[in-house]
């Protein structure tokens, strides 16, 4: 059987209206899409004077006291005291509510946080610490802290 | 004016703008801890970065952040 179509068929689909709007649908949903990402970013700016963070080519890094966390997109880094040299990295992934967020937005939103509340990261590790090897949860825990 | 904002990457929502010097600050409280019941969003002062946990008259500027979660 052949499924390809006579060369008419393309010129034909191509002439229909249906088409040409969604073209100009995709054409408009990338400017949106660059729209937010450019909103989000001066967002992040704001934020990054705000919280005194240093950004970064792709993550930021935000000093409370002696603590140093390094927050990318969805990954945030902690060393507890900047002045141990013996001191481990912890890690740990964040979330936001929200389906879809610019990165930046992400990374500002946990910057404001964490400046405020940087015990929130000792609860996330808690919860990474409830987890069985398989990744099932010893008990219900409440997502937000 | 004092502004009372949720930031998205999609458009700013104003939540509420008032004068400071006349608004009824109870009432501003009220909306702002309904809001937070509703969404989860947390008011934030723009002016210094730190949360609030009451709204007074000398901010000018209020942002509503997102919560986190993380594990």
């Amino acid at each position: 059987m052949n499924n390809r179509l006579p060369e008419h068929d393309a010129e034909l689909t191509l002439d229909r209206p249906g088409i040409s709007m969604a073209l100009s649908f995709d054409y408009e949903s990338r400017a949106e899409l660059q729209r937010r990402d450019e909103r989000a970013e001066a967002y992040l700016r704001r934020v990054v004077a705000l919280t005194g963070a240093k950004h970064k080519r792709d993550y930021c890094v935000l000093e409370v006291g002696k603590t140093r966390f390094i927050v990318l997109g969805s990954h945030i880094t902690r060393v507890r005291d900047v002045t141990d040299s013996m001191c481990q990295c912890e890690h740990t992934c964040f979330y936001l509510p929200s389906q879809y967020m610019p990165v930046s937005e992400k990374i500002a939103t946990a910057l404001l946080q964490l400046k405020n509340n940087p015990a929130l990261f000792d609860g996330w590790l808690a919860r990474k610490a409830i987890l069985k090897p398989d990744g099932q949860m010893f008990a219900d825990q409440p997502f937000f802290y | 004016m004092a502004r009372i904002i949720h930031f998205s990457s999609q458009g700013d929502t104003t939540l509420l703008e008032y004068d400071p010097a006349i608004a009824d600050m109870e009432e501003v409280n009220r909306v702002i801890a309904e809001y937070e019941a509703k969404t989860g969003a947390q008011p934030f002062d723009m002016a210094t970065g730190e949360r609030i946990d009451k709204i007074t008259r000398e901010q000018a500027e209020v942002l509503l952040v997102h919560p986190i979660a993380g594990g």
